[in-house]
């Protein structure tokens, strides 16, 4: 039990070291009543912006508007697009103790000491080129910060069908839950749905009315080669009412190999409910599976209040919670954030967030609270 | 492979400004030289703006056929049915291009039409509104009439606020049975209005007066102009036959404005909230 628990403390701390990216809001589609393919060209949420999109964050978004917006559009057929943040981020010095019988003075401590850096987390550039306008879609989304360059999202897709019908294939993020934009929330972290983890594979999906569904069957492997014969199924649903949303997901992953058994279950349920200025945004996932035969199951929640105090200015609150290993007792996670977005003109945002985390005293680093400021360009 | 990529994206994002007068990219605008302010409005400039920032609603072809729409209520127009409410025109005749224009510089309060003015340059609406005419064969196949409009929206003389004009405004909207949609309190709940009830497919809804955003503006001339030229499309009639005297005209706004749930949102002469005299409430 104790080398399951190491194990997933690893992996839990490996993933706290990837930079976080971000992308979707979907506090603004709540807040205005849509799914996500209203704002975004990629039919499941985050990247690039649609022409709605545009002109939502030219008008209803900012504080103030400058006269002069700039087309986005090059032609009917090619529309640019960008993401670009760089955030200085402070950990607070952090100190840790655990009673032991061991030692002298009766506690094991901890301590680390504080630290800050400037960072660039995302620096997205996206192109959008479609030879039949309203039909096809040939989409990339390219990383160009904090690690090289490379494709995040690259697909072709048919879309503008009858009751919302498409096809997609390439590279692209699988459809799962709410495309929260802070990767280390627990929901996106713990399930692999972030937007540093695409894969490769198809998607369909329809979107009659306030209903929409997308399936995806992809290789399971993090966008590399499939080394075995199963599949990744991934799927959402989700309705869209004026003040309330919700959705359920579910994804299977086998990534067995002949030395090794691995496969999971992820089952999850969001809801988005907007009440004037307030947005709450809920999700819970429960994860199962095995490692070499070893059963586990782990659960995460997200819950969030948005409030949009000015026009422009949006206050937030967020409480998230993860059980890394059911069976075991009191090792659960939490972590909460406190933050404000200013978008004082068009294609820019501030944002200022303090974050309070709270592990196993073993774990020092997730204890670590963190300040983060940044900035934000978008196109 | 991916420096490739890279270096095309920098490389187009370098050259965009070429491929694109600058002044379409960022709406700079040389001083009007010309007296007619639509000399210099360019339908295909106008083009590139609708696809940029109308068709997300209005959808490429200005059908209202787009993906945001089937969220939207009430619907975005249908720019290729050449009907517009906010007009100074009479009932089914063409609206005005400064009509169009301030419906877009304005927007529609209380729906997902922004206002523009804030964004775009006088040229680039004006630009706009060439655009959107070509988008219905109405504005090529009819005539525009001056007996056809019936206010000269810019020069509406707004009489003073009065009590007598406030207790005329109540037998006005009596007279003209204006409760049998809007209702007694203005709710929008009068024995008519079931018939308009969205939840049952109406495409339309009668207005609550107590909200106090009007779509077409909230001061006394928009309340003014609307009940002259009804709303095309709706079941909002003109009233400039069976209301010819200016005084119970203003009469009704006042009393439809003095309906408004919350002090302050509606605004008599200015854009400003001067509802405040405790006389008048």
């Amino acid at each position: 039990m104790n080398r399951i628990t190491t194990a997933f403390g690893l992996v839990a701390a490996a993933l706290l070291l990837l930079p976080g990216r971000a992308s979707a809001e979907p506090q603004f589609a709540a807040r205005k009543g849509v799914g996500c393919q209203v704002c975004h060209v990629n039919q499941t949420g985050g990247g690039m912006r649609t022409q709605y999109g545009s002109s939502f964050s030219q008008t209803d978004l900012p504080s103030k508007r400058m006269k002069g917006a700039l087309n986005p559009n090059l032609t009917d057929w090619i529309q640019l697009g960008a993401d670009i943040r760089g955030t200085w981020q402070m950990s607070m010095e952090t100190h840790t103790k655990l009673p032991s019988e061991e030692a002298e003075d009766g506690f094991i401590e901890w301590d680390r000491e504080a630290t800050n850096s400037f960072e660039m987390p995302e620096g997205n550039l996206y192109l959008r080129v479609q030879p039949v306008p309203g039909y096809l879609t040939l989409y990339l989304d390219e990383t160009v910060s904090p690690e090289g360059a490379s494709a995040r999202e690259a697909f072709v897709m048919v879309h503008g069908l009858p009751a919302g019908l498409y096809f997609k294939a390439g590279r692209f993020m699988l459809p799962f839950g709410l495309k929260v934009r802070d990767d280390e929330a627990f929901i996106r972290q713990q399930t692999g749905f972030t937007y540093a983890t695409q894969d490769l594979g198809v998607e369909i999906g329809i979107s009659p009315g306030p209903f929409a569904m997308s399936l995806a069957v992809s290789n399971g492997s993090g966008g590399g080669a499939d080394p075995n014969m199963p599949k990744q199924i991934t799927t959402r649903a989700t309705l869209t009412g004026t003040w309330l949303q919700g959705g359920a997901s579910y994804s299977f992953n086998d990534t067995s190999t002949d030395d090794f058994r691995f496969h999971t279950h992820v089952v999850g349920g969001h809801l988005a409910l907007r009440l004037g200025r307030l947005v709450f945004l809920g999700e819970f996932d429960f994860l199962t599976g095995f490692t070499d035969d070893r059963p586990w199951s782990q659960y995460a929640i997200f819950t969030e209040v948005d409030f949009e105090l000015l026009k422009g200015i949006w206050l937030k609150a967020r409480w998230e919670g993860y059980d890394p290993l059911i069976s075991l007792e009191e090792n659960h996670r939490d972590r909460f954030v406190f933050g404000l977005s200013w978008f004082p003109v068009q294609y820019v945002e501030l944002r200022a967030e303090y974050r309070l985390n709270r592990d196993i005293p073993q774990r020092i680093d997730g204890n670590v609270d963190q300040v983060v400021l940044e900035i934000h360009g978008f196109l | 492979m991916y420096k490739t990529i890279t270096i095309t994206f920098l490389a187009a994002l370098l050259a965009w400004p070429a491929l694109v007068r600058s002044d379409d990219l960022f709406g700079w605008e040389e001083p009007a030289k010309q007296t007619d302010p639509w000399a210099r409005a360019d339908e295909v400039r106008g083009e590139r703006l609708f696809v940029a920032w109308c068709s997300g609603c209005h959808g490429r072809a200005g059908d209202g056929d787009s993906e945001a729409a089937r969220f939207m209520f009430p619907k975005p127009r249908d720019l290729t049915a050449g009907q517009y409410k906010f007009r100074t025109t009479a009932s089914g005749a063409l609206p005005l291009r400064d009509d169009l224009l301030r419906t877009i510089r304005k927007g529609l309060p209380g729906t997902e039409m922004p206002s523009w003015e804030e964004t775009l340059t006088e040229r680039q609406l004006r630009d706009l509104v060439l655009y959107v005419e070509t988008l219905s064969d109405r504005f090529e196949l009819e005539e525009r009439y001056p007996a056809d409009v019936l206010v000269d929206f810019e020069n509406l003389q707004v009489p003073e606020l009065t009590d007598e004009l406030l207790a005329r405004g109540a037998q006005v909207y009596a007279e003209m049975k204006c409760a049998s949609c809007h209702g007694e309190t203005g709710r929008g709940d009068g024995p008519a209005a079931d018939q308009y009830d969205r939840r049952k497919g109406s495409d339309t809804e009668v207005f609550d007066f107590t909200y106090g955003v009007y779509k077409g503006g909230s001061t006394a001339p928009d309340l003014y102009r609307t009940f002259v030229t009804g709303l095309d499309g709706t079941p909002m009639p003109s009233y400039a036959a069976s209301l010819p005297e200016e005084f119970d005209r203003w009469a009704l706004a006042a009393h439809t404005l003095s309906l408004t749930r919350k002090r302050g949102f509606g605004f008599w002469a200015t854009e400003r909230p001067t509802w405040r005299e405790p006389a008048l409430k």
